[in-house]
């Protein structure tokens, strides 16, 4: 043995982490798989064995965590949700994700936190854009007019961005002005929990109409991340606002819990 | 304390010994990391909706030599070879990063 144990055991260290990750991945891919995880969760007998050696070498990731804690807190329905449940999981989100987000910000909320998000079409960034400058998800079309804010100018918000039901909000007309800068690129959190798969986007756009049944729209490649892009394009997602003064929190999927002031 | 696994005689830790001699904690920890790999490795072969109950009964007794008989039946193919093959492959690996 050439090496110190020291230098060993920092090497062998990794190579142990690197295989729980690997195994953590797989024992989220497999809770988001199908039913499985809603119907006889394994994951949830996974997390309530004693510290064993063994069931620490399997123990539940941080989505797996999430998933589990959102399925404890979340209605079995899809219904509005009440702000005792809309604080749980705002503590959920900042315990799991380490995202300060919330229902009701600076006074402000939706008439939905909990709902429906469908699929929206690309927008357009300049007068001129076209659907095949926009690289991914071209399949998902572009739409034909501005977005509610007009051309989305910056490609960061363009690829993330949501449609929330502003026109719906009760004091929409009467608050107008402020209201409408307040909501412009708002930036918010969208977990799909099912997969507790989580995403920071912008609000770009103003939608979808009631009739559609659908509560929230995202762009294709929120869409995509959430894994609602396929079969109806739709699914139960929470939306809340993200709190974020000094424009900390990156937009895209949130892979790993943030640290931020 | 460690917990054994039913698939412990497949982890040959006899070439990593060389490497690290008889300390026992990095040992451990090939042998926790080699378990890990070969946990993947049945999960990979054994159908998606069987993973929840082989799952559950894994975690109540790692050890138990009655996962075989159940694994066996739901998976085609040669179980120990599986392991066998994704062990020595994470062991290539290791090797290599000791060297």
């Amino acid at each position: 043995m050439n090496q110190s144990n020291d230098l060993l055991r920092a090497k062998l260290k990794v190579k142990h982490l690197a295989s729980q990750a690997r195994l953590n991945k797989f024992l989220v891919s497999t809770a988001v798989a199908g039913t499985l995880f809603f119907t006889a969760p394994a994951v949830a007998s996974l997390a309530s064995q004693p510290p064993e050696e063994i069931v620490s070498d399997i123990t539940i990731g941080p989505r797996q965590k999430l998933l589990l804690d959102l399925k404890a807190t979340l209605p079995p329905s899809l219904e509005i949700l009440n702000p005792d449940l809309e604080t749980k999981i705002s503590n959920i989100l900042r315990e799991d994700l380490g995202i300060k987000a919330y229902a009701e910000f600076e006074n402000e909320r939706l008439n939905r936190s909990y709902g429906l998000i469908g699929a929206e079409q690309h927008l357009v960034r300049f007068p001129g854009d076209t659907i095949d400058q926009h690289g991914q998800f071209l399949q998902s079309g572009i739409a034909p007019g501005r977005g509610a804010w007009g051309y989305i100018n910056d490609p960061e918000y363009e690829k993330y961005y949501v449609a929330v039901q502003t026109l719906y909000l009760p004091d929409w007309s009467a608050r107008l002005s402020y209201l409408r800068d307040w909501y412009k690129y708002r930036k918010v959190v969208v977990v799909n929990p099912v997969n507790a798969k989580s995403i920071v986007a912008v609000i770009g756009d103003s939608g979808p109409a009631s009739w559609t049944g659908k509560h929230f729209g995202g762009s294709p490649e929120v869409m995509a991340y959430l894994e609602l892009n396929y079969g109806k394009q739709k699914g139960a997602v929470i939306l809340f606002f993200v709190d974020d003064k000094n424009n900390q929190v990156p937009l895209g999927p949130l892979e790993s819990k943030l640290d931020y002031d | 304390m460690t917990k054994n696994t039913f698939y412990d005689h497949l982890l040959d830790l006899s070439d990593l010994e060389k490497h690290l001699g008889k300390d026992e904690e990095l040992m451990l920890i090939a042998k926790k990391t080699l378990r890990n790999h070969a946990l993947v490795s049945i999960l990979q072969v054994l159908p998606k909706d069987k993973h929840d109950q082989f799952l559950q009964e894994f975690v109540k007794s790692p050890h138990d030599q009655k996962h075989w008989t159940w694994l066996k039946n739901e998976i085609k193919d040669d179980l120990e070879k599986v392991i066998k093959t994704e062990v020595a492959r994470a062991k290539k690996e290791i090797l290599a990063q000791l060297k």
